[in-house]
């Protein structure tokens, strides 16, 4: 033993005693931490917490307190949140020597369905459709039964011969591959008191591609949905498809009917499927109107506003197709949209009580990563049956 | 009996070895011409002065000069670009860039230091296309690794990046000589983008000012 203890010391060899030493102090101080996700919360999500520490002594117990008054235990947790606002939960772990380590975040609830200015608007997004809306209503009345942005199509310019040299690719909206750390979908008020609305918008890249898309309502009924691409991508001059699909509903009116503008100054109705193309034909009296969608003088004006940055690149026409819903229609896409492999619905995510649905599809031009101009915007205008200004 | 007289003198011997003769020329040729259309070499080398455009893609770029060089190559097997005459595309490459530049806007300096990669094509973004008789090429979306300091500061990136070496008319290039760009992404910075261009000679692009780069070259070989 004696010769032990010595070679211990003289070599510095590690002891007995040192062990012991060891089993009763910490290697390390208790840290703690916590994540979550989804990291955007809505009511009756049940975000999962998880726990992550270090140092201290194990074993661990993991206690947590969700600010509502709710209370749990475990190093991974599910916590289901009733009604928004911004909860400060706190992490406890505390190890076998009773030492504690706290940790709290703010974890913001947002309100779902969104319940402003009139509007109740049920969303969700999903890796291939970005946001979709459905079931929205104004002030009780059915307005949009289902509008999502399917795909972005990006077209090249071509070789000599007509190849392109890049894509044609279909981007899934929020199927990327990078998105900021801290979410990326926005709740957001108008700054402007004179020109009050609230956004739901989302950003997302796709390889090289930015994107985002925005969903606006105002309080006068009137509603936007918005595409914006940043500059990136390949670099040539590309062509930007955003695919919108809209079902949308006319209040009380049994009939659904798009018409649009014709030279003598009437509005033709679409009652085949097919495929119409802007024809630059404009309502005199509503500046820009190409297409507009209702009955028995309940419309809804749909108006594109397209933003182009690249203002030496030509205008290119924007494109409306009119498709039958079919009853239950699980099917996204079309075979008159161009899309490839239909995306489905999830189980259930909802039916068509009506039997149209349309596509729309403008165009803008871009000159991609090589120049120095902003993003390119295009939004679609719906104005509520009356107020059109 | 009479023993046939053979000899390579004869008429038969003869037309047998221009026959011989013409079928090993013809191989000689077919094969020839068959690895002439299935490698190629493709390299770009610029430094000195280049323009850049960085910044936040959803805002309106920032736009400086700045110096620096790049050396890119591509060597592998290549077939026929679709129905493209003129035009191939890597089936199976190694493929080695590197890139550094530096330049101050603002009061800020900052120097990138990037390598890029491709092993494959991993998704339907990437490809490789070049236009031998234009010494002309393009890669769409590789890997890169890089650091970026900014005013000391050194952190490291990692994502996609694009490139394009091209004469005038060749793949959507709209400028008056040649120039190299290369576009990487930065999605760890929070979605800023740099598009470096090096130049053979000073011109305007999409109004931007590319200067002339000190050395430049670019070089599409097929064997």
């Amino acid at each position: 033993m004696i010769l032990v203890l010595f070679l211990s010391t003289f070599f510095s060899l590690p002891g007995s005693l040192a062990l012991t030493s060891r089993a009763v102090q910490p290697l390390a101080p208790l840290m703690t931490d916590f994540v979550w996700y989804p990291k955007f919360v809505v009511t009756g999500d049940s975000p999962n917490f998880t726990a992550q520490w270090s140092g201290g002594t194990p074993p661990y117990t993991v206690s947590w307190n969700f600010g509502d008054g709710q209370t749990g235990n475990g190093p991974q947790v599910f916590h289901k949140f009733n009604s928004p606002a911004n909860y400060t939960v706190t992490v406890t772990v505390t190890d076998s020597l009773g030492l504690t380590s706290s940790r709290a975040h703010g974890v913001k609830v947002q309100a779902w369905p969104i319940n402003i200015f009139g509007w109740v608007v049920r969303w969700n997004i999903t890796a291939n459709d970005g946001i979709n809306i459905w079931n929205v209503t104004y002030h009780g009345t059915l307005v949009i039964r289902d509008v999502r942005l399917t795909a972005i199509q990006v077209l090249y310019s071509p070789a000599p011969s007509g190849q392109p040299f890049c894509g044609p690719f279909y981007d899934e909206p929020f199927n990327e591959t990078g998105v900021r750390a801290d979410g990326n979908i926005f709740y957001e008020n108008s700054t402007n008191p004179l020109n009050p609305y609230f956004q739901l918008r989302a950003e997302y890249r796709v390889e090289g591609y930015y994107y985002q898309e925005a969903y606006r309502f105002y309080p006068t009924g009137r509603w936007n949905t918005e595409f914006i691409a940043a500059r990136g991508g390949c670099a040539f001059d590309h062509i930007y498809e955003p695919h919108w699909r809209f079902s949308l509903a006319t209040g009380n009116y049994t009939q659904d009917l798009l018409s649009t503008y014709t030279p003598s100054g009437a509005w033709q109705d679409l009652i085949w499927e097919g495929n119409y193309t802007d024809n630059g034909f404009r309502d005199a009296s509503h500046n820009s109107t190409q297409w507009r969608f209702g009955a028995n003088g309940m419309y809804y004006y749909i108006t594109p506003t397209i933003v182009r940055a690249d203002l030496d690149l030509p205008d290119l026409s924007s494109n409306l197709i009119l498709v039958r819903a079919r009853p239950n229609e699980i099917e996204l896409s079309h075979p008159l949209v161009g899309i490839e492999n239909p995306i489905e619905f999830v189980n259930g995510e909802l039916a068509f009580r009506r039997n149209i649905a349309f596509w729309f599809i403008p165009r803008v031009w871009d000159h991609g990563p090589v120049n120095a101009a902003p993003p390119k915007d295009i939004t679609l205008s719906f104005y509520p049956y009356g107020s059109w200004p | 009996m009479k023993r046939p007289h053979i000899s390579f003198s004869s008429t038969r011997a003869r037309i047998i070895t221009i026959v011989l003769v013409l079928l090993a020329v013809l191989t000689v040729s077919v094969v020839a011409v068959y690895y002439q259309g299935s490698h190629a070499y493709s390299g770009a080398s610029a430094s000195g002065n280049f323009s850049i455009i960085w910044g936040d893609p959803y805002k309106p770029a920032k736009i400086s000069l700045g110096t620096g060089s790049e050396s890119f190559t591509i060597n592998g097997n290549v077939a026929k670009w679709g129905n493209e005459t003129g035009y191939y595309t890597y089936t199976n490459f190694i493929l080695q860039g590197r890139l550094h530049g530096a330049w101050s806007s603002a009061g800020s300096t900052y120097v990138l230091d990037a390598n890029l990669t491709l092993e494959t094509y991993e998704t339907p973004y990437m490809k490789i296309i070049i236009a031998p008789s234009a010494n002309s090429f393009i890669v769409s979306y590789m890997d890169y690794s890089a650091s970026l300091a900014v005013n000391g500061l050194t952190q490291h990136i990692g994502g996609v990046a694009g490139m394009k070496a091209a004469a005038p008319g060749y793949f959507a290039f709209q400028g008056q000589d040649r120039s190299t760009t290369f576009i990487v992404y930065a999605p760890s910075l929070g979605y800023p983008q740099f598009v470096l261009q090096w130049s053979h000679s000073s011109q305007t692009v999409n109004g931007i000012q590319l200067p002339a780069a000190d050395q430049f070259s670019q070089t599409v070989t097929m064997t």
